[in-house]
């Protein structure tokens, strides 16, 4: 057992842990929000595993140009531990990979909806979007520029994404907005991790199942928020919006705390059970915060946070090693995204702070 | 060189109109690493107030670090070593400063947003070049009513006067438009996005556009359309990379200003900087500080001469200052020749030695040296990373960069070549006959000379090595605990006179054993002087320690339970003592181990090479084989043996001694780097 998990992971392990180790410190993104001009805060990359973007940058100007690379960088990396992975690893990298592919996707879908049901005309290209294969064959061009939703799903025809935007597509052919879509492709990217998941053993899928289920709570959490805040969403259609699969939270929990004036004592009877050591990480200023969920947001990120250090602590031949780097690198990209349009866009220091 | 530099605490009071001749003065000398007169006793007993410098040492700091950034961006770095003159200093206004470089930087960043527009239309045009290279040919574009056609394609005439208001019109579209008729009738091609198909009709009505057809050898062909888009694209790319040559151009021929600009904001921040650590009362300035005693001469005439005697200087040595003052830590000046600085830094990068202590950089260097060669004895691998050094050396102090590494890589690569003429071994091949032994020859069975015989006298050989650096690092902890007035350390720690005694008999027990066949011990008397007497005294240290600690909190109370803590604690320590001491010796085998793996590599690519080779000789593929197998060797064993040797450094000779709780000297200096 031990050795086949050795053998397992020990490249995988090696490989991840060296690329954790050259993560962004805060201290360069610091540096890098204080920057004047956008030019200055990619020069701060120059000594850092992200010097390439400094490279894209220069030669093209295009932020766009980099966000794609970034990307680009991020599947290459899932191809080649792919190459050295055993099955059962390979079933959770493709499930991951999916991830990458439901995003270009997405921006596909996008940039169809514009033109074709906004009738805003398409300004930025389809030049910003991955065309080589990440697990499925999609001909990005066709879909961009489809006449319908059924030509869509005629050219998703050897993908499963087909049967997955189809039922929420009405009979009729034609939407209003592309929430449902985006929404079930989401729903289908956790389906197709848990399935990953199955072929686990124990102890692998223990730890898997714990930081996913965590992760869909706050992904959960953050979709009743923007749906509730933004789009008046009434609280019987969020049903629909959540993600299967979270770890603690049913839809009415989440509701019920929604309600709630004080939610402090609710959650902490619903976080006690599960994360004793939820207390450490909740600071008496996060009470402060002005949003209820937000609070809970808070708390659930810390968990992760502290769930996936302690990953990186413990035992290293697990699954956990290849879950902690993808949410160290997925929070690292996000972050490095956001500074550098905040910095696009003359952001201020301290939003910008507040942003990453 | 052996102990930390002896250092000396200054306290000054001088007054405040001689505040900016002394700062200077303290610049130009940097030898004092201040300390912060808010960290004095003083600032409560006196109501001293801090100085507030005219310009904050932080904005100072952030304007040179933008310098030094646009000037990286064309790989300029300013000097930070003897480039900086006290005489050059001027005061400088900060707001001009980041104004200058403001439009410096709004020049650069607009360059690159025309970059990045030109980057947009690129894509654009890339976008229509990708879909039309898919037809056939213009006739299958034109034809095309699919709904699965991307692209638009039409003909057509526009008057003349319409021409301009077209061109403008369609521009912020993605589309490409050749002109394929005469000056006063001109003809256009238009290829563009099925998508944005609506709007440029509206354009072309507007502009009185009339379809036409073309002739039938045109419609036959696309090279027209693509070589013309290919012109547009490789235009549209030339003024982005014209663009991105115009950015480095902009900062090469501000390159001079801004390294004046940089010059003068570096001496600003060091001149505040030493003033944000000065203390004031209504007439008077005070600072404080360290400095290497052989220093203090200097300063006190430096000091008294611009201040023409009216300053109050006093001098205490560190343990009164620390009593005194009110200081936590005496910083460390580790001084030694600069042909060792690489082993400095490997002291550096395990810890800073504590104040007093030894400074065991010139042994490190010996003992590092020793073991690498040991692992890694060829003549010829080390003669290879030896020029691989020296050139990265060159190359890196031409860029005026980091050499530390390459003058590392050096050192081991002539440590390597004296072991190889040693083990009389080059490239893996017996050149010339052995000094010392023959490894090669030990390790397949036919040693050519020497009295070692086989690998378990080399082995023994690691075992004195590894016993004699242990000794080596348990006499340096007496001498520490000595100088530091450690005497419940130096009797009792696990390095201490105990654990030395205790060491030195097991070495002498174990050789006994072995010398007798491994069937005798020496005498029960000697037993009992050798182990039973230390092992005896070891069972005072818990109490002792109990007591001196029972001085400083008297609530511990003595009960029962505490003899069976001070009985566990003994079982533990010996077991500690005994183990370790064991694995710290053995461990040493390793270096043995890495040469064995060295010679034994290189054998076998000796033997891929004559099995691949056709007759006695060795054939260009064999040769091949062993260039290979060389290249590897040199990069993974030496890796191997850096690394090893750099383990037991640190795990095994270090932790007998070394007390890495000190802080670095850092005087504010013209000479210093600045972070």
């Amino acid at each position: 057992m031990v050795k086949s998990r050795l053998k397992r992971y020990a490249y995988l392990n090696a490989r991840l842990r060296s690329r954790i180790s050259t993560v962004l410190t805060d201290q360069v993104f610091d540096r890098m929000l204080r920057a004047k001009t956008l030019s200055e805060a990619f020069h701060h990359l120059t000594d850092t595993r992200f010097a390439y973007l400094e490279e894209v940058y220069t030669r093209t100007g295009d932020l766009k140009m980099v966000e794609l690379e970034l990307f680009s960088r991020e599947i290459e990396l899932l191809r080649d531990l792919d190459r050295n992975a055993e099955d059962e690893i390979k079933q959770i990298l493709k499930a991951l990979s999916l991830q990458y592919e439901i995003e270009n996707l997405k921006g596909m879908l996008r940039l169809w909806f514009q033109f074709r049901i906004k009738h805003t005309g398409i300004r930025s290209s389809t030049g910003y979007l991955y065309r080589k294969t990440i697990v499925h064959d999609i001909d990005v061009d066709g879909i961009v520029n489809a006449g319908n939703l059924q030509d869509i799903m005629n050219l998703l025809e050897h993908t499963p994404y087909k049967n997955v935007i189809a039922p929420v597509v009405p009979e009729h052919g034609t939407i209003e907005s592309l929430f449902p879509l985006e929404n079930a492709l989401d729903i289908f990217f956790y389906h197709q991790v848990f399935a990953g998941i199955e072929g686990l053993d124990d102890t692998d899928g223990g730890i898997a199942e714990r930081l996913l289920g965590i992760e869909i709570d706050i992904e959960n959490l953050s979709r009743i928020m923007r749906f509730t805040s933004f789009y008046s969403m009434k609280t019987e259609e969020l049903s629909d919006i959540l993600i299967p699969g979270g770890r603690s939270f049913d839809r009415s929990t989440l509701l019920d705390v929604l309600h709630r004036d004080n939610p402090r004592q609710r959650i902490e009877s619903l976080l006690s059970g599960k994360f004793p050591e939820w207390k450490v990480i909740v600071s008496p200023d996060r009470e402060q915060a002005k949003n209820r969920l937000l609070l809970l947001e808070s708390v659930l990120q810390g968990i992760l946070e502290k769930e996936v250090h302690r990953l990186l602590l413990g035992y290293p031949f697990t699954i956990g090693i290849l879950l902690a780097y993808y949410f160290i690198k997925r929070k690292e990209t996000r972050r490095l995204v956001t500074l550098l349009n905040a910095k696009q866009y003359g952001i201020s220091f301290e939003r910008g702070m507040e942003a990453i | 060189m052996i102990f930390t530099t002896r250092m000396r605490f200054l306290s000054a009071v001088v007054l405040d109109t001689d505040m900016e001749a002394v700062t200077r003065e303290l610049l130009q000398q940097g030898v004092l690493d201040f300390i912060s007169i808010r960290e004095l006793n003083i600032l409560e007993r006196n109501r001293v107030e801090t100085v507030e410098p005219k310009v904050s040492e932080a904005r100072l700091k952030e304007s040179r670090r933008r310098i030094e950034s646009f000037l990286d961006m064309v790989d300029i770095r300013p000097g930070y070593e003897h480039a900086l003159s006290i005489d050059e200093f001027e005061p400088l206004d900060p707001d001009a400063v980041e104004r200058e470089l403001d439009g410096i930087g709004t020049e650069v960043q607009g360059r690159r947003n025309r970059q990045g527009e030109l980057q947009q239309d690129i894509l654009k045009l890339e976008e229509i070049r990708r879909q039309f290279d898919a037809y056939q040919n213009l006739q299958e574009g034109l034809l095309s009513r699919s709904q699965y056609s991307f692209l638009s394609i039409q003909a057509g005439y526009i008057h003349p006067r319409h021409v301009q208001e077209f061109t403008r019109a369609i521009a912020p579209y993605p589309s490409v438009y050749l002109d394929m008729g005469a000056p006063d009738k001109p003809a256009f091609l238009l290829i563009s996005l099925k998508r944005d198909e609506a709007r440029i009709r509206s354009i072309l009505s507007s502009v009185g556009w009339t379809d036409v057809e073309f002739p039938e050898e045109v419609r036959q062909s696309k090279d027209d359309a693509l070589s013309h888009i290919d012109t547009k694209l490789a235009a549209l790319r030339e003024n982005r990379d014209r663009l991105n040559r115009e950015v480095t151009e902009v900062l090469q021929g501000r390159a001079e200003r801004l390294q004046d600009i940089w010059k003068r904001c570096a001496l600003n921040e060091l001149y505040y900087k030493i003033q944000s650590r000065f203390g004031k009362t209504a007439r008077t300035v005070l600072f404080s500080g360290w400095l290497p005693a052989s220093k203090q001469k200097d300063l006190e005439k430096g000091i008294l001469d611009v201040t023409e005697g009216i300053a109050f200087l006093e001098w205490k040595d560190p343990d009164t200052a620390v009593r005194m003052e009110g200081v936590s830590d005496v910083p460390v000046q580790m001084k030694n020749p600069g042909f060792l600085r690489p082993f400095q830094a490997m002291v550096q990068n395990y810890a800073i030695p504590e104040y007093g202590t030894i400074d065991p950089t010139p042994v490190v260097a010996v003992v590092y040296l020793m073991m690498f060669g040991l692992m890694y004895g060829d003549a010829g691998h080390g003669l290879v990373i030896m020029v691989a050094g020296i050139i990265g050396w060159v190359l890196r102090k031409r860029s005026k960069k980091g050499t530390i590494l390459s003058q590392l890589i050096t050192w081991c690569g002539g440590a390597a070549v004296i072991t190889g003429i040693l083990y009389g071994s080059y490239f893996g091949m017996p050149w010339f006959d052995p000094l010392w032994f023959d490894f090669h020859g030990l390790i397949s069975g036919h040693p050519r000379t020497g009295n070692l015989r086989d690998i378990y006298d080399v082995l023994k050989i690691t075992i004195y090595f590894g016993i004699g650096v242990i000794t080596l690092g348990l006499f340096f902890n007496w001498i520490n605990s000595i100088r530091r007035k450690r005497w419940f350390h130096l009797f009792f720690g696990k390095a201490g006179l105990l654990g030395g005694w205790i060491y030195g008999a097991g070495i002498y027990i174990a050789f006994y054993f072995v010398r007798h066949d491994y069937k005798g011990l020496p005498p029960g008397r000697f037993i009992i002087y050798l182990v039973a007497v230390p092992v005896v005294l070891l069972f005072l240290k818990a109490p002792v320690e109990f007591q001196l600690h029972r001085k400083e909190h008297p609530e511990k109370a003595f009960t029962p339970f505490t003899v069976i803590d001070f009985f566990m604690e003994w079982i533990v320590e010996i077991l500690e003592i005994f183990s370790g001491y064991l694995a710290n010796t053995l461990s040493f085998m390793r270096v043995a181990g890495l040469g064995i793996a060295h010679a034994s590599l290189m054998i076998a690519f000796f033997s891929i090479a004559r099995m691949v080779s056709p007759g006695d000789g060795i054939s260009i593929g064999g040769i091949a084989v062993l260039v290979a197998g060389n290249a590897m060797v040199i990069v993974l064993e030496g890796l191997s043996a850096g690394i090893q040797a750099l383990r037991l450094n640190y795990y095994e000779f270090f932790n007998k001694y070394f007390t890495g709780s000190g802080k670095a000297y850092a005087p504010i200096s013209l000479k210093g780097s600045l972070n």
